[in-house]
């Protein structure tokens, strides 16, 4: 039986309006790429968010911060999920 | 000539309340008097920041801001005036803290941070408050500052959260270590309470003022982010880049 392991997303401002909640949990096949699990959860919350993640060429936007417990993810594309961790995604914002 | 490096009895009488916070004392009000601090843009972050910084005691504010006052403006800039309207935004400010501090200096900028003018701007400073809309404009702030040794601490907000970081060269990532390229996508207009400017303003101010007294435990090579919605701070440990095209050899 494959083996999950729980992940939470936590989402700012821009993302958490368009999901519509600001931190979900699901269950995840361990060692499961980041990126795959962004494209799942990006597929599960439509055209909106995939837009503020991914770019036309479908690669994750490299402005975007990622956070995994606290820590800025700088290459969030060789990471893989291998222990239950809270994912902090952040669409990048300046001025007011 | 005045001798710079003691208080005045006009200094103690302006900031007595100030000088109890634990650690300000003398030292402290000295060192900010004895500042230069760059705040730009004069905003809805800006403007808080440059208030605080006035009533804090600093020593000069240069003020950066090109374009005049629009109706629009005045729902969270909180140094401008209905009277001003349609008169350069720089200047409305710099009345607004002259009649709060007479003591501080003053100079205004009437133009935004260009590629042209950074260098020469941040050499001006001790310290720079970056709270620009445009990410242009802050990379060019923070590639001076890395270049000068600067201090710079960047401020952005988009709705109900904002976010703080402090950068100190050669002691933290900079701000290309978070964002490595100027993002895309992202729209110069977002929606704007003035109480949630004022507020991340007044976080940058905080954490200016920590670093220029050494008050307190500065966030150091972190990202404050805070949600208004459910006032929840988090703070994120930023990571440097090997190949940061700004602060890597
Ligand atoms: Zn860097």
């Amino acid at each position: 039986m494959e083996t999950e392991i729980p992940i939470t997303m936590a989402y700012a401002g821009q993302l958490a309006g368009v999901v519509g909640a600001s931190e979900e949990t699901a269950p995840v096949p361990l060692g499961t790429e980041l990126t795959s699990f962004l494209r799942d959860t990006a597929l599960r919350h439509g055209e909106k968010f995939q837009e503020l993640l991914f770019d036309e060429n479908e690669q994750l936007r490299r402005a975007l911060v990622i956070s995994i417990d606290g820590k800025h993810a700088l290459d969030p594309k060789a990471l893989s999920l291998t222990k239950p961790c809270e994912i902090f995604i952040m669409t990048p914002i300046a001025g007011g | 000539m005045a001798d710079k490096s003691k208080l005045t009895d006009q200094d103690r009488s302006f900031y007595e309340w100030q000088l109890d916070v634990p650690g300000m004392g003398d030292e402290g009000q000295t060192k900010l008097r004895n500042t230069t601090a760059l705040v730009t843009r004069i905003g809805g972050l800006g403007g808080p920041m440059a208030l605080s910084l006035a009533a804090a005691g600093i020593g000069k504010l240069i003020l950066v801001h090109g374009g005049n006052l629009e109706p629009s403006d005045l729902n969270r800039q909180v140094l401008m005036r209905h009277d001003d309207l349609g008169t350069p935004r720089v200047l409305s400010a710099a009345k607004t803290l002259r009649a709060l501090n007479p003591n501080i200096e003053l100079e205004t900028i009437e133009s935004h941070v260009t590629a042209n003018n950074v260098d020469d701007l941040v050499a001006k400073a001790d310290i720079v408050f970056d709270a620009a809309p445009r990410f242009s404009e802050r990379f060019w702030l923070n590639a001076a500052c890395v270049k000068t040794g600067t201090p710079m601490i960047d401020a952005a907000m988009y709705s109900m959260e904002g976010q703080v970081i402090v950068i100190v060269p050669g002691a933290t990532p900079c701000l290309a270590c978070l964002y490595p390229e100027e993002p895309s996508h992202w729209k110069r207009r977002f929606p704007v309470l003035g109480a949630v400017s004022a507020m991340i303003g007044n976080m940058a101010v905080l954490e200016g003022i920590k670093l220029l007294t050494g008050i307190g435990k500065l966030s150091l090579g972190e990202m404050l982010y805070l949600d208004t919605l459910t006032m929840g701070l988090r703070k994120i440990a930023i990571t440097r880049r090997s190949n940061c095209h700004v602060c890597q050899p």
